[in-house]
């Protein structure tokens, strides 16, 4: 009897986050996949199931096959380096430096602004002619302006620039507080032994913050597909493409061309290939992190 | 892992002087350490003893003063170079690596072939008890085997100075009892120089050649643990050694309980260990007992002699009440005179006692 009892409280007091997660991931979810089997509903015509027409579509479909190859390209460009940066400034706020409570702050402050604030500098940064990139261009080397965003050639890497910018701070935070955790006192003892900085921090710091790399690393994948607001206010995807990832191809499809069905079917591959980064890094990562 | 000759090297420090903003922690200190011998720094906490180490260690830069370690200066060395071994309070264990890599962590850094750190570890392994455990993790220890880890990670590189901080203070009274003749043991087979640091000082009692008693940064007394019992050198000394500590008594108490009055007897207190005090029936001392402790052996008794209290340890067979009046005597030779300004021990007046006891 109290067996069963026990078993009624749990469900009890895991059924209000379950409503929440149901309503707003669980069902949303499924009912993408289901909707990727049919046609998008127009008018009178209501969606009829057209089985594997829009994957069919999907493949033949040059704009998503170059989106993909964008995000993949941004998510190579963004996730080491703003990891790699955030690593580097967390070492060097968590050092004992005069000013470091500055240097936190300022490291610190790009996450704090809303992306599309973000976006906004930035565009001014990248404007030709007047903008603080050309001011600096010109004035300090004679260059000629150069339109970083109205060129296919550059405007991916501008907008992993910015990328980067937003998120490194935000890892930082993450990476500091793992360093503060870590007791001053191993230090001391790799210095009694003669162990160099780079050999502590290749021997002892760097596992030590493997629990935290690997969450970092998740959060940066999921954000290089998710984050796409700087698009929106910076180059709405263009020129020709370019600059446009899966998510916001996705938005493309769903609210400016109203094809329902197909958007459907975007999100499903994003799902799929979310799942699958997010499950393999847990798998590789897992075997060499200590957790204390 | 014994070599020839003793492996210790002496250590001095001269008018070592080290102070963060304006506190002092460690005041124009002296320190002399043998070859191969045994120092305890002890004090209360706050008295300077972990800095004094950590300065010799090189992890904290003296202000001032010399730091020698045999023939040569150390003061701008960094602590490899110092040839020292450290066990720190926390023990400092990578948590990641396991028991072995712990113990090679310096053999690995200074590069020294597999098979030396093999036969090394295995010789370390086996002094230390600790070859069934040497693929665990720190965490899977209890805190006597992750003391012992520590142990191994000091004495593996065989270097010529062992310090410790507190190194027993995290493990509970018997583990404790157990390690401290452990590490004595230790410390004179493989023949290594040691300064060890501790609040506790039964510790430094059991364990020492020469026991350095610190406060507020200062030297107060070094010596051996004999000498350091009955010679304390300051009331300080002499109120922090023994459990229970010297009971120390103002002269002008003492003089008005015993019928004698000297001028001199002001200027004075006097001290005389608990266990030196004995009942009498016919003359001595008279005492009010306000306090009985019973400890089987023996009792403790709270007594008062004029204004003053004065703690005696007597044998358990006595049937004392509290309130009973008691006389109370204690053979001459074992009491101490100290200034009562300066808190220093005081021979020139040792005559008033004469005049006093007989």
């Amino acid at each position: 009897m109290m067996h069963k009892r026990e078993w009624i409280y749990g469900w009890l007091f895991l059924s209000p986050a379950l409503v929440f997660l149901f309503t707003f991931t669980h069902y949303p979810a499924v009912t993408t996949v289901i909707s990727s089997f049919f046609s998008t509903p127009k008018g009178r015509r209501p969606a009829k199931f057209i089985g594997l027409e829009n994957y069919q579509a999907l493949i033949q479909d040059d704009v998503f096959w170059k989106v993909l190859l964008n995000n993949f390209w941004f998510a190579l460009g963004t996730i080491p380096i703003s990891i790699g940066l955030a690593l580097l400034m967390a070492l060097w706020v968590n050092s004992h430096l005069k000013g470091k409570t500055l240097s936190r702050v300022a490291f610190f402050a790009p996450t704090v602004l809303p992306l599309i604030a973000v976006a906004n500098i930035w565009l001014f940064f990248y404007t030709p002619g007047f903008g603080l990139i050309d001011q600096f261009r010109s004035g300090l080397f004679g260059l000629p302006a150069i339109n970083l965003l109205g060129n296919p050639d550059t405007v991916l890497a501008a907008m992993i620039v910015v990328a980067i910018w937003k998120e490194a701070g935000f890892f930082m935070i993450f990476y500091l507080a793992a360093l503060q955790s870590v007791p001053p006192v191993l230090k001391e003892a790799a210095d009694v032994e003669g162990a160099s900085s780079f050999y502590y921090l290749r021997k002892v710091l760097l596992p030590l913050l493997m629990p935290t790399t690997l969450f970092v690393s998740i959060n940066a994948v999921i954000n290089s597909f998710r984050l796409v607001d700087h698009i929106f206010v910076m180059t709405e995807g263009g020129p020709d493409n370019a600059s446009s990832l899966l998510l916001y191809y996705i938005y493309e499809t769903a609210f400016k061309y109203w094809q329902s069905g197909y958007a459907a079917t975007l999100t499903v591959v994003l799902l799929i290939l979310l799942s699958i980064l997010a499950i393999g890094q847990f798998f590789l990562f897992d075997r060499k992190i200590h957790y204390k | 892992m014994q070599n020839e000759e003793s492996r210790g090297r002496a250590i001095s420090l001269s008018n070592v002087t080290k102070s963060w903003d304006g506190t002092v922690a460690v005041d124009r200190m002296n320190l002399q350490v043998e070859p191969g011998s045994f120092t305890v720094l002890l004090g209360p906490s706050g008295c300077g003893k972990s800095t004094s180490l950590r300065i010799i260690a090189g992890l904290e830069h003296a202000d001032s003063g010399d730091i020698l370690i045999g023939e040569k200066k150390v003061n701008d060395l960094p602590p490899s170079k110092r040839d020292i071994a450290m066990v720190f309070q926390s023990y400092a264990l990578f948590p990641h690596l396991s028991v072995a890599e712990n113990i090679l962590f310096g053999l690995k850094v200074r590069r020294t072939s597999k098979t030396e750190q093999t036969k090394r570890l295995k010789a370390t392994a086996e002094l230390l008890g600790l070859s069934d455990y040497l693929a665990r993790k720190p965490a899977q220890l209890s805190g006597g085997q992750q003391q012992r880890v520590a142990l191994g990670r000091a004495i593996i590189a065989e270097k010529s100075i062992c310090l410790m901080d507190e190194p027993l203070s995290n493990l509970d009274a018997k583990l404790r009892n157990a390690m401290r003749t452990e590490i004595r043991d230790l410390q004179q087979s493989l023949g290594f120089s040691m300064v060890y640091v501790t609040h506790d000082q039964a510790e430094a009692i059991t364990m020492a050649d020469q026991v350095v008693l610190m406060k507020d940064g200062r030297v107060e007394q070094a010596g051996t643990p004999r000498e350091i019992y009955e010679k304390p050198a300051t009331e300080f000394v002499a109120g922090f050694i023994g459990t229970p500590p010297m009971n120390l008594l103002p002269g002008s108490d003492l003089g008005l309980a015993s019928g004698h009055s000297n001028t001199r007897l002001a200027d004075l207190n006097f001290g005389i260990r608990p266990e030196h005090v004995s009942i009498s029936n016919t003359d001595g001392i008279p005492a009010v007992v306000e306090h009985i402790e019973y400890l089987g052996a023996d009792v403790l008794a709270d007594c008062r002699v004029g204004n003053a209290k004065l703690l005696a340890r007597i044998e358990g067979h006595a049937t004392l009440t509290p309130t009973s009046q008691v006389k109370l005597q204690w053979p001459v030779e074992h009491m101490h005179c100290f200034d009562r300004s300066t808190g220093k021990l005081n021979n020139s007046d040792r005559a008033l006692l004469n005049d006093l006891f007989s």
